[in-house]
């Protein structure tokens, strides 16, 4: 045992409030029991039967836990001296130093004194794993001996003058000590011990229900990331993208939870000379285990390797993976993370028993020894690591059978849209054929009154009739097929991915459908087709567009296409913007023929034409409308015409403005 | 030398001449002399002698072999979009107007002729999409022929 002499001053108490208000972080132990008041009350039991005030401190914080009785009393003791700037200072160094040689010397136990007051303490280490977890206290008070006792007490006076206290307000406290205090040091070490073995126990216990509870929170955790990308399951199917970037999700938190570097996915390649290379080599397992199937590296999610935090190692089947293609491409690509890589777990992915892919994950080389993570075993982690390469691989498959599927489609597509094309093209050839035929013949007929002569009136008619009807049917026929090849398009089964963009530039979008529309409004004696831009200004970026097939652009088009076909000559076409709530809308604005109430949503039918609409003979098949409002409903929006309203008169015919009003869901600032 | 005609010329480039052969019809009936070629080399060979006020040209056409190799994507090779850059190239019919016709709108090929054409010109290409009305396209063809 050793003594520290010389300790001029009274030893001065610390209190948990000084401690808060000083924001440090966690101790170490109390990173370990957690609740430091719940650990607090289990000392009590343990502290009471001690015979002497004890006071625990924390070496790494400079808290104190004591003896609920005791508390009170040496709480406010050395609560009245902790008031003072230069007795804390000197109180900490100290108690540094104390902590210091318990750690150096590896004493089981250090013995200092007070000059002033005669209070002896006995500093004794409470090692948990070998490491000094917190340091015991006991109190030796009191003097017997008649001298210690009368210096005691005269230097509690001046201590009470000191501060400024009363006579006796001091002393009060120390009578509150109690009387029957052993004053042998000897016996308080031996007290001192029998505190520490229930203390260490104690320690031990609460490090033990801690790492368990530690344990049973990080598997809550994997289970919560499971869940939730299992409610993402299918969203998991609508593009590579969202596989890649759901299943990085998911890696990036099982990661931390067990403890490592990074995870990858290896899922099945194109059975090329590469992929060979990585099954046998990288994966370190026979191809024939995963039926025959290769793997390859997706190199996308290096992305996800680069920001991995955690660190751990669990366990690993195969050391070959050491100098596999896969840690070198790692270590070429992030080097930052290439230098902790340890060794890997390897999860298969299954899809209905059947292999379907690889998750590894990287364990750190330089695990620490005290990381809380999840120790994974065949009765505990193994389920959800299992769990997780179930998941993922079903997602895979899904994917792969979306895309499959897909891939079906745009074949399916691609071949409608050239039996149209085949239809369009000679289609419009006959149209031509029979108008150019009735142009001819009719200018014949007028240089040469006789050239139906012999011809029955009744069939001269009907000539003429035939040839109109040759003309217009296959002008509709042709526009028809043209249109169907646009239904086609809009179809999401046939048509595949058809992912929202946000549009940046909706003005410029805009602008270029008014620019497609000028030819033809030029023909029709149209003044104008015109944006608004200062009006779509504001949805620029607030609204997402379906730009794959060109199908936004198809939707508008449409319903400038029925502008142009339906206004009067010297009116202008405008499409306007605004913000309404949560919707971005555009206007498209015409004065023409009226559309007439209770045509406003008969309109969006298919093949419905308003007898407005057939008088004009303007070419129409009644589809262009039911095509945009189908498109607009994909982008999440709706597309509605108001009746019109009369505006003025145009030569002897009344001009109604239309309005088409399409309102698209508006995007948060975040992209949302 | 040549002697300059009040006919304006029209050059007719498509693969199916039985489909656009009333169009051509119909434009000499309006005092246009017309072209009709169905190979793309050698409707690039007439258009260099000079001469041709108007070209109207089919939008997808067969490639022509060994000129192409410069193209990656199958579908730009098929398309006319080819056949412009290839006048465009040469100074001397910079200016002469271009008509496409096309039956399907092909986006990829359409942005691509958009592109190229206000690359070398600084203008939107006409470009109009089955079915075209003779009277539609004789139209047309007068405002760009003016």
């Amino acid at each position: 045992m050793a003594i520290l002499p010389g300790i001029a001053t009274l030893s001065i108490g610390y209190d948990a409030e000084s401690a808060v208000a000083m924001s440090r972080p966690p101790s170490r132990f109390e990173q370990i029991v957690g609740d430091t008041e719940a650990f607090r009350l289990m000392l009590d039991g343990a502290l009471r039967d001690a015979g002497s005030p004890c006071l625990v401190w924390l070496p790494d914080a400079g808290q104190f836990l004591s003896g609920r009785e005791y508390h009170a009393a040496l709480g406010a003791f050395f609560g009245l001296v902790f008031g003072h700037p230069e007795g804390e200072r000197r109180y900490r160094a100290q108690a540094a130093a104390i902590t210091e040689r318990l750690e150096d010397s590896g004493a089981d136990s250090l013995v200092f004194a007070c000059e002033v007051t005669g209070l002896k303490m006995v500093a004794v280490p409470v090692r948990v794993a070998e490491t000094l977890a917190a340091v015991l206290f006991c109190c030796a008070m009191r003097p017997t001996d008649p001298d210690d006792d009368r210096r005691f007490r005269d230097a509690v006076r001046g201590l009470e003058e000191a501060f400024g206290l009363a006579a006796g307000q001091l002393h009060q406290y120390a009578a509150h000590l109690p009387d029957d205090a052993d004053p042998g040091v000897e016996r308080a070490v031996a007290r001192a011990r029998r505190v520490i073995a229930a203390l260490t126990r104690l320690c031990a216990d609460r490090l033990a229900l801690q790492q368990a509870q530690q344990q049973d929170r990080w598997r809550l955790k994997a289970i919560g990331a499971l869940q939730v990308a299992n409610q993402h399951l299918n969203d998991l199917s609508i593009s590579w993208d969202a596989f890649w970037r759901a299943t990085a999700r998911l890696l990036e938190d099982l990661a931390p939870i067990i403890g490592a570097v990074c995870g990858l996915v290896l899922v099945p390649g194109r059975g090329t000379r590469r992929d060979m290379h990585i099954a046998t080599a990288v994966c370190g397992l026979p191809s024939e285990q995963f039926t025959g199937r290769l793997y390859r590296l997706d190199d996308a999610l290096l992305g996800v390797i680069a920001r991995a935090e955690h660190f751990h190692i669990l366990h690993t089947p195969n050391d070959d993976l050491a100098q596999g293609p896969v840690r070198r491409s790692i270590i070429e690509q992030a080097p930052e993370v290439g230098a902790r890589l340890g060794r890997e777990v390897l999860i298969p992915m299954f899809f209905e028993d059947q292999r379907n892919g690889l998750v590894v994950f990287f364990l750190s080389n330089d695990p620490a020894p005290d990381s809380d993570v999840l120790v994974i075993d065949s009765s505990t982690g193994d389920s959800i690591l299992a769990q997780s390469g179930s998941l993922i691989g079903a997602a895979f498959n899904n994917r792969q059978f979306v895309q499959r599927r897909h891939q079906q489609h745009k074949f399916k597509r691609a071949w409608l849209e050239t039996v149209t094309h085949q239809f369009v093209a000679p289609l419009s050839a006959v149209q031509g054929h029979a108008e150019l035929l009735t142009n001819r013949l009719a200018r014949w007929e007028n240089k040469n009154p006789k050239l139906f002569a012999n011809w029955p009136e009744r069939h001269i008619e009907q000539f003429w009739n035939s040839l109109t009807a040759i003309e217009r049917t296959a002008q509709y026929a042709s526009r028809l097929a043209y249109n169907f090849s646009r239904v086609v398009y809009q179809d999401k089964e046939l048509g595949g991915d058809l992912e929202l963009t946000v549009a940046d530039d909706l003005t410029g979008e805009l602008i270029q459908i008014a620019r497609d529309f000028q030819g033809s409004a030029r023909e029709n004696r149209i003044l104008k087709v015109e944006v608004d831009t200062p009006s779509v200004a504001p949805l620029n970026g607030r609204v997402a567009i379906i730009t794959s097939d060109d199908l936004f652009r198809q939707a508008i088009g449409n319903l400038v296409d029925n502008a142009v076909k339906y206004s009067f000559e010297n009116t202008a076409i405008i499409l306007r913007g605004r913000l309404e709530k949560d919707w971005g809308v555009i206007e498209v604005i015409n004065e023409g023929i009226r559309l007439a109430p209770g045509e406003e949503t008969r309109i969006f039918e298919y093949e419905y034409r308003t007898p407005e609409a057939r008088a004009t003979y303007a070419p129409g098949t009644g589809i262009g409308l039911s095509v945009a409002r189908d498109i607009i409903v994909q982008h999440g929006g709706t597309l509605t015409a108001r009746p019109s309203v009369p505006v003025r008169k145009l030569g002897d015919r009344q001009s109604w403005l239309t309005t088409f009003t399409i309102r698209l869901p508006l995007i948060d600032s975040d992209g949302s | 030398m040549t002697q300059p005609t009040a006919r304006k010329r029209i050059l007719m480039v498509d693969d199916q001449l039985d489909y656009i052969q009333p169009y051509a019809e119909a434009l000499e009936d309006e005092d246009f002399d017309v072209t009709l070629i169905s190979q793309v080399d050698s409707a690039l060979e007439m258009l260099r002698e000079g001469g041709f006020d108007v070209i109207i040209l089919d939008m997808l056409m067969p490639p022509s072999e060994g000129v192409h190799e410069d193209f990656e994507d199958l579908d730009l090779r098929k398309s006319g979009g080819w056949v412009l850059s290839q006048i465009r190239e040469d100074e001397r019919l910079r200016d002469v107007p271009i008509i496409f016709i096309t039956a399907v709108r092909d986006t990829r090929v359409r942005e691509w002729v958009e592109q190229t054409e206000r690359a070398y010109t600084g203008r939107d290409p006409v470009i109009l999409t089955k079915p075209v009305t003779l009277t539609q396209l004789i139209k047309i063809v007068r405002r760009v022929s003016e």
